[in-house]
């Protein structure tokens, strides 16, 4: 129901709500009510972000999602496929195929070769030589599908288990089920792209009809949280004396309805938000980092603004894990400037486009993913690097790149909770077309997720429009493999 | 694993089996935690006999009397992993496998007990919403009352006394004019007005105000999920969207009775008064562009389509009837009795459907049309005697090699389809050396530009500096038409000039006066798009340079509009220049070209006689003026509607939902639940708009119980913050029970006998003692205030705070109608970008209902208010309180900018707070606020707990 956080049905709400203590009803009446229905977290309307528990013993307490949008292409990054060397320029067999953009022309070798790294020896392209040496580390889930081939609703399905629009991110129900250790930042934080927005924009990161203090809060180095500075001509003490008026006028205002939660809630509300006055803008503010921080995520190379400025982002995502914030997307690749522009959608001209990109992603996201581990936070934090879907090892015909492929790429899972040693669930077949042992879908990737967080897939739901509603819809098994 | 094999070699013995001691238990055991009344797994219940024979998703499960061929049977004894039932544990044991054997094959008879008895009676159907309104007279029995003495009081009265509650007191005026003033027209009671209006008096003032369908048009359309763009990766504008909002609000108004609303909007191209506003009704939610028209892949069509009949369905059956029936996509409905097969024959009413632009008056379009006609054919009559006058002149387009165009990256000319090009760089001219008369090509990018050697012009707008293709004679890659008005220029005896926005060429004339032997001439031609409907928001510029003079400028041409040519090149004129740019919105169906670009003679130059010259000038003339008359014909009104195939293709239900697995034919109809009138609406011959037709005549037929509830419901959600039922688009049996049964049946008939009157139902439930309560206090045995012992104090949502502020501000523009205002920067892109910007001006400060509202880049003011987002439904809002909403209302501009008018306008502390909150300052309020500058005050008053709630 939309009215969760209303105190009128506060009392209502802690004993699942209305809309279900009708359905609970009817589930009692027959005496079905057993240990698979729909457990709703409890939620406090006066403090909406506070942590709650999940429903069972979590190896993870947030997680950090790297999201390159544009569709990264698994068969040059991470899914090694010697055939596609053997059979540079040939036709693929079992003849021509059609697939978004139109007919394909021949196989075509990765853009750059592939080595082993590591103690695993897991083979990676030295397109991305530095997330390569973290391989060791990492889990590859490299039979992923997704259920469409578009880039919005590409973005939208790995984001929110939906390929349409109007679905919570999965980082909103993650708030939702467990609000936040540190509630004087808000608990999901999406980091977009330097260069603006993923396709999808605002839907990656969108609580829909959760209620909508659980969406995403979306700045970035560059771009700070909206209205959090005082305004312009408005001094300091001024801005203090007229919050401690409106605290005043408030409590006045209160005492008329004795005991109101929501009234109570607004007051502190306006708590919260001075305090993330003080807060916020020290954490954005990177100049306390020292040099060698910066220079090892490639902060400092003033030369190619991009990278500097993704590499900001990518600090900024460490300092929220260790502010406790629970839930943090960092994108990488942008849509404003078109087709595989300043994102991974190599069409035409891949080979002239991939390797400045790579050069953006590569060094600030293992910098990333490093600097989380020698501090401890990877024991607590689980890291995933995602993209929409993947491409195809063919040139489409008549250009010099590839196209969508939905039906085989790669994620990568790590941290707490995770396998290591470069181990992998699913295959791709001979050439990197189409997922072929394990065939694993996005819901399956968000019942991993949430399973890490100690959240039953199965059991975390929201009545709307009629339907328990589930980030992983009907679907969805936990990745076992994946789970240290 | 060996012990399964070998029970399998066991040679079957018919033995008699008990189905009740020895199979019963044994399906109770392993099969009914998966197939039973909580999950049906497969579809597939096997708890009761019914159930059990008919079967799941694949079929029957028990073939009597042939266990090897009963899928039943080979699940529990498959190898398979996949296969194997049940899919966890050990599985059955051997001689659990035999018994279940032996009981198939010797005929699988079962007998009924209870259970099974019970299964064949749905329950379900005895569901309280599905059944008859109640009359008054049965209503009055319930309270032992006469008819005429119901009211809305005596049956809330009467379920306090028996909770042993008792209503508030009413509540004081200045309160009780607030909380009229905002359920009814959105806004704040006028603090100057001080006028002793009696509460009904003032009741009706407020039903009557023309803000009164301004405010609950803003409920129906958050029910529709109404926006003003598409949605979707490419989420391009409606512009005529806005007509449908409009419909709203004037029905709405009007008090046009509600079944006549809802008929309208599912077929008011059918009614005697045709309403095509109204069927923007069907359009309003999301629709995918690129998957269903700009993808190459059928599947991916198909799969858009589906989700777009299902979008229609669900807001038809959610928005009048309060059912879900969204949730029988997949499989039949889990909690309501409506099958599968009778969702897809509601996707067959809606098959024949498409969302799109639509003419409002199909009469006045036509006479329009024809009017368009007759003019375009006189000037073409007109302009081919005139070029048979002038002569023939010099083609420019035939300049080109045949079939070929100039690439403008490098002046060459190839026949290849070049593309997008968005890294060209612009103002740059490049020579064309294998075309003579052709001196420079060049992609234009204003304030300055130079169009030839050492020779720079102002007067061309900046630009994307993007191009496509090529400048070509021949139609470009995506060429979507060549036709202008009613010539098609690729035809024989006609020629065209590509020009895609951004490009420039610049012609030689002295090399084209030597070829041609002309001296004065004339630019002839026709320049238009040549784009299809995808263009329609599309706009861009033409120029034409002589030497380095501006000719001739159209800027901002709109696709369905043309622009002739007719210009002078005098004699000793040496380049003609022509530049095409993008409009400012991006080359997004720039598809520009000249249709017929001519040089021709000026008349002194030729050789005609005085009277043929005479009537060249005539003709010329002429031209003109049919040109004008042209340009002043008015375009048709259209709403973003729907437009309709005649004959729908047959629709199949769709196993799982799945596009690509398709069942059984279906014809149109609805589900049988609802008894009141046959859910049959045809067969495949049925004409599209029949079908509609026959849904909206059930959907408001006067037996039928849904519909009556489920919109006074609606209203009694928007006056006391929930509804007696408080699932406000559920009625099924997933939804709420209703806290008033019979109010809600009171109020049902109330508004039936009152011709569909939604403004008596609004008037009866705010001149009730219910709703004038005070909405202070506590009753701990009912802390939700189910049993309405007092009113529900309400915060205010985005629309109506910043209506609110504005109000307070004076700066409210309550200009009504027309195009929503736009207070976002947009530029054309593949995927189009919207930047909300706040700036401080007149048209910005209309009522938001008026917002123009971008589906997928939310507004934050409004989204951090608990605006919904358009690509829901949504039956009640939610109202969060959030640090970001403090911070916005703190600190947004917007805040800042009213706060700072409402300074100027209150001039004192004391008239500030009676703006703010319609009542006098209190001493202490006004020693507080000393400390604080005005600004301060206002800003602080707007931020307020008293001013965004309403007791």
């Amino acid at each position: 129901m939309n009215a969760l956080l209303n105190r009128r049905s506060f009392l209502s709400q802690t004993v699942h709500g209305l809309g279900s203590i009708a359905f609970l009803d009817l589930l009692a009446r027959d005496q079905l009510l057993a240990e698979s229905v729909p457990t709703r977290p409890i939620i406090d309307p006066s403090r909406p972000f506070a942590a709650r528990k999940p429903h069972f013993a979590p190896k993870a307490k947030r997680v950090v999602m790297v999201f390159c949008s544009g569709a990264l292409s698994h068969v040059d990054t991470f899914d090694y496929k010697p055939a596609l060397f053997k059979y540079h320029d040939q036709p693929m067999p079992g003849g021509s195929v059609v697939t978004f953009q139109g007919e394909q022309g021949n196989l075509i070798k990765p853009l750059r070769d592939f080595k082993p790294r590591g103690q695993s020896g897991k083979m990676t392209s030295d397109l991305l030589p530095k997330l390569g040496a973290c391989a060791d580390d990492f889990f590859f889930c490299h039979g992923m599908t997704s259920k469409t081939n578009t880039h919005g609703p590409g973005e939208t399905f790995m984001s929110t288990g939906q390929t349409l629009e109007g679905f919570p991110s999965a980082g909103a129900w993650v708030n939702y089920a467990l609000g936040t250790e540190n509630e004087n930042l808000p608990s999901y934080i999406a980091i977009p792209d330097p260069r603006g927005n993923p396709q999808a924009a605002g839907n990656n990161w969108s609580a829909a009809f959760l209620p909508a203090a659980y969406q995403g809060t979306a700045f970035n180095t560059e771009n700070p949280i909206r209205f959090l500075a005082r305004p312009e001509g408005v001094s300091a003490s001024t801005d203090r004396a007229t919050a401690d008026f409106l605290k005043r006028l408030n409590e006045r205002h209160l005492e008329k309805f004795p005991g109101d939660s929501e009234l109570a809630a607004r007051i502190s509300s306006y708590e919260l938000a001075a305090k993330m006055q003080m807060t916020v803008p020290a954490l954005t503010d990177l100049s306390s980092e020292p040099a060698h921080v910066l220079k090892m995520y490639g902060a400092d190379q003033t030369t190619n603004p991009v990278k500097a400025g993704y590499a900001r982002n990518c600090i900024l995502a460490r300092r929220l894990c260790e502010q406790g914030v629970r839930f943090v997307q960092v994108f990488n690749g942008a849509y404003a400037m078109g087709e595989g522009v300043g994102n991974w959608d190599g069409h035409k001209t891949i080979a002239a486009q991939y390797p400045g990109h790579a050069e953006v992603l590569d060094q600030p996201t293992a910098a990333l993913f490093m600097d989380l581990k020698q501090r401890g936070l990877l024991a607590d934090t689980l890291f995933v690097f995602c993209t929409e879907f993947g491409r195809m090892p063919t040139f489409q015909k008549g250009a010099s790149g590839r196209d969508h492929n939905p039906s085989g790429f790669t994620c990568i899972l790590a941290g707490a909770g995770v396998q290591t040693g470069a181990k992998h669930h699913g295959e791709t077949d001979e050439f990197g077309w189409k997922a072929a042992v394990d065939v694993t879908s996005v819901y399956d990737l968000h019942a991993t997720i949430l399973h890490l967080l100690g959240l039953d897939h199965e059991r975390l739901s929201y009545y709307h429009n009629g339907l328990e509603r589930r980030l992983t819809d009907v679907h969805g098994h936990v990745i076992q493999s994946a789970l240290a | 694993m060996k012990l399964l094999l070998s029970v399998l070699c066991v040679p079957s013995v018919l033995l008699a089996v008990d189905f009740d001691r020895e199979i019963r238990p044994l399906l109770q055991k392993h099969c009914i935690e998966c197939h039973g009344e909580k999950k049906q797994k497969g579809e597939l219940r096997l708890d009761a006999k019914v159930h059990a024979f008919k079967g799941g998703h694949d079929g029957p499960a028990i073939l009597a009397g042939k266990a090897d061929a009963s899928p039943l049977f080979q699940r529990i004894t498959s190898t398979d992993e996949d296969e194997k039932m049940p899919p966890k544990g050990d599985g059955l044991k051997p001689e659990e496998i035999a018994l279940l054997k032996s009981w198939i094959d010797s005929g699988a008879k079962w007998p009924e007990n209870a259970t099974d008895k019970a299964a064949l009676t749905d329950k379900r159907l005895q569901h309280w919403s599905v059944q008859p309104i109640k009359a008054a007279s049965a209503l009055a029995e319930s309270l032992g009352l006469k008819p005429e003495l119901l009211s809305i009081d005596t049956f809330i009265e009467a379920k306090l006394r028996e909770n042993n509650l008792k209503p508030s007191p009413e509540a004081d005026a200045r309160t009780l004019k607030r909380r009229l003033h905002f359920d009814l027209l959105g806004l704040p009671p006028d603090a100057s007005d001080r006028s002793d209006q009696s509460y009904e008096a003032l009741v009706d003032t407020l039903l009557a105000s023309p803000h009164f369908g301004e405010r609950q048009a803003r409920h129906w359309l958050d029910i529709v999920h109404y926006a003003d763009t598409h949605g979707f990766e490419r989420d391009q504008l409606r512009p005529n969207a806005w007509r449908y909002r409009d419909y709203v609000i004037e029905s709405l108004n009007a008090d046009k009775p509600y079944d006549q609303f809802i008929k309208e909007q599912i077929a008011g191209d059918l009614l005697p008064k045709p309403t095509i506003t109204a069927l923007g009704f069907l359009s309003a939610g999301p629709w995918d562009f690129v998957g269903q028209q700009e993808t190459r892949s059928d599947m991916l069509r198909r799969a858009a389509r589906a989700l777009d009949l299902d979008d229609m369905v669900t807001q038809t059956l959610t928005a009048t009837m309060g059912i879900t029936i969204n949730c029988a996509r997949c499989h039949d409905h889990k909690l309501d009795p409506i099958t599968q097969e009778e969702y897809y024959r509601l996707w067959a009413v809606f098959a024949g459907v498409k969302r799109g632009d639509r003419e409002t008056d199909a009469a006045e379009s036509k006479r329009l049309a024809a009017e368009k006609a007759r003019l375009n054919k006189e000037l073409a009559q007109t302009r081919t005697q005139i070029a048979k006058l002038a002569g023939e002149g010099l083609e420019l387009a035939k300049l080109i090699p045949e079939a070929s165009g100039i690439d403008v990256r490098n002046g060459s000319v190839t026949k290849d389809k070049l593309g997008y090009f968005r890294d060209i760089q612009t103002n740059r001219l490049q020579k064309v050396p294998s075309v003579p008369s052709v001196l420079w090509v060049f992609v234009p990018n204003g304030p300055k530009v130079p169009i030839a050697f050492k020779q720079e012009v102002t007067g061309i707008p900046a630009t994307s500096g993007h191009f496509w293709d090529t400048i070509a004679n021949h139609p470009i890659s995506a060429q979507r038409s060549t036709k202008l008005g009613s010539i098609d220029y690729a035809t024989k005896g006609h020629s065209m000039l590509a020009m895609h926005a951004n490009c420039g060429i610049t012609f030689d004339l002295a090399k084209l006066r030597e070829q041609s032997g002309l001296k004065a001439m004339r630019l002839t031609g026709l320049i238009g798009f040549g784009s299809d409907k995808a263009a329609a928001a599309s706009k861009a510029d033409f120029t034409v340079f002589v030497d380095a003079e501006l000719k001739f400028q159209k800027l901002k041409l709109r696709k369905d509009e043309t622009a002739a040519l007719d210009l002078e090149l005098p004699a000793k004129a040496k380049t003609l220049t022509l530049i095409a740019t993008d409009g400012g919105d991006g080359i997004g169906n720039d598809l520009l070209f000249i249709g017929d670009p001519k040089l021709v003679p000026e008349i002194a130059e030729t050789r005609l006689t005085e009277a043929d010259a005479a009537q060249l000038k005539q003709l010329r003339a002429t031209a003109a003026k049919l040109d004008a008359d042209l340009k002043a014909l008015p375009e048709p009104d259209k709403v973003y509607a729907i437009v309709s195939n005649e004959n729908p293709p047959v629709i199949k239900v769709q196993r799982r939902g799945n596009a690509e697995d398709e069942a059984q034919e279906v014809t149109p109809g609805a589900f049988s639940w609802a008894k009141h009138a046959s859910a049959a609406f045809g067969d495949q011959t049925t004409p599209e708009a029949q079908r509609r037709l026959a849904l909206a005549n059930w959907i408001t037929h006067p037996d039928n119980p849904l519909t009556a509830r489920v919109i006074v419901n609606r209203l009694w959600h928007h006056h006391f913050g929930q509804g007696l039922v408080t699932t406000p688009s559920d009625f099924g049996l997933g939804g709420d029970a209703p806290s008033h049964p019979e109010l809600l049946d009171f109020l049902a008939n109330e508004f039936i006998t009152h011709g569909w009157s939604l403004k008596h139902v609004h008037k009866l439930i705010v001149m009730s003692r219910t709703y004038r309560q005070r909405s202070v206090g506590s009753a701990p045995s009912d802390g939700s205030n189910r049993l309405l012992w007092k009113q529900n104090p309400r915060r205010l949502d985005a629309e109506t705070l910043r209506d609110t502020v504005l109000a307070v501000s004076g700066k409210l523009n309550l200009t009504r109608g027309g195009p929503g205002y736009r207070d976002f920067n947009f530029t054309e892109a593949y995927a189009p970008i919207y930047d909300y910007i706040t700036p401080d001006k007149p048209e910005l400060w209309r009522r938001s209902i008026y917002r123009f509202i971008v589906r997928t880049t939310p507004h934050q003011f409004m989204t951090t208010l608990d605006c919904p987002d358009p690509a829901n439904f949504t039956p009640a809002r939610a109202q969060t309180t959030t640090a970001l909403q403090a911070l916005t209302l703190s600190n947004n501009e917007f805040m800042l900018q009213q706060a700072r008018h409402l300074a100027e306008r209150a001039k004192t502390p004391e008239r500030a707070f009676q703006l703010c909150f319609q009542r006098e300052a209190t001493q202490e309020e006004l020693t507080a606020a000393k400390s604080l500058d005005l600004f301060s005050l206002c800003r602080m008053l707007l931020n307020a707990n008293e001013f965004v709630y309403v007791d």
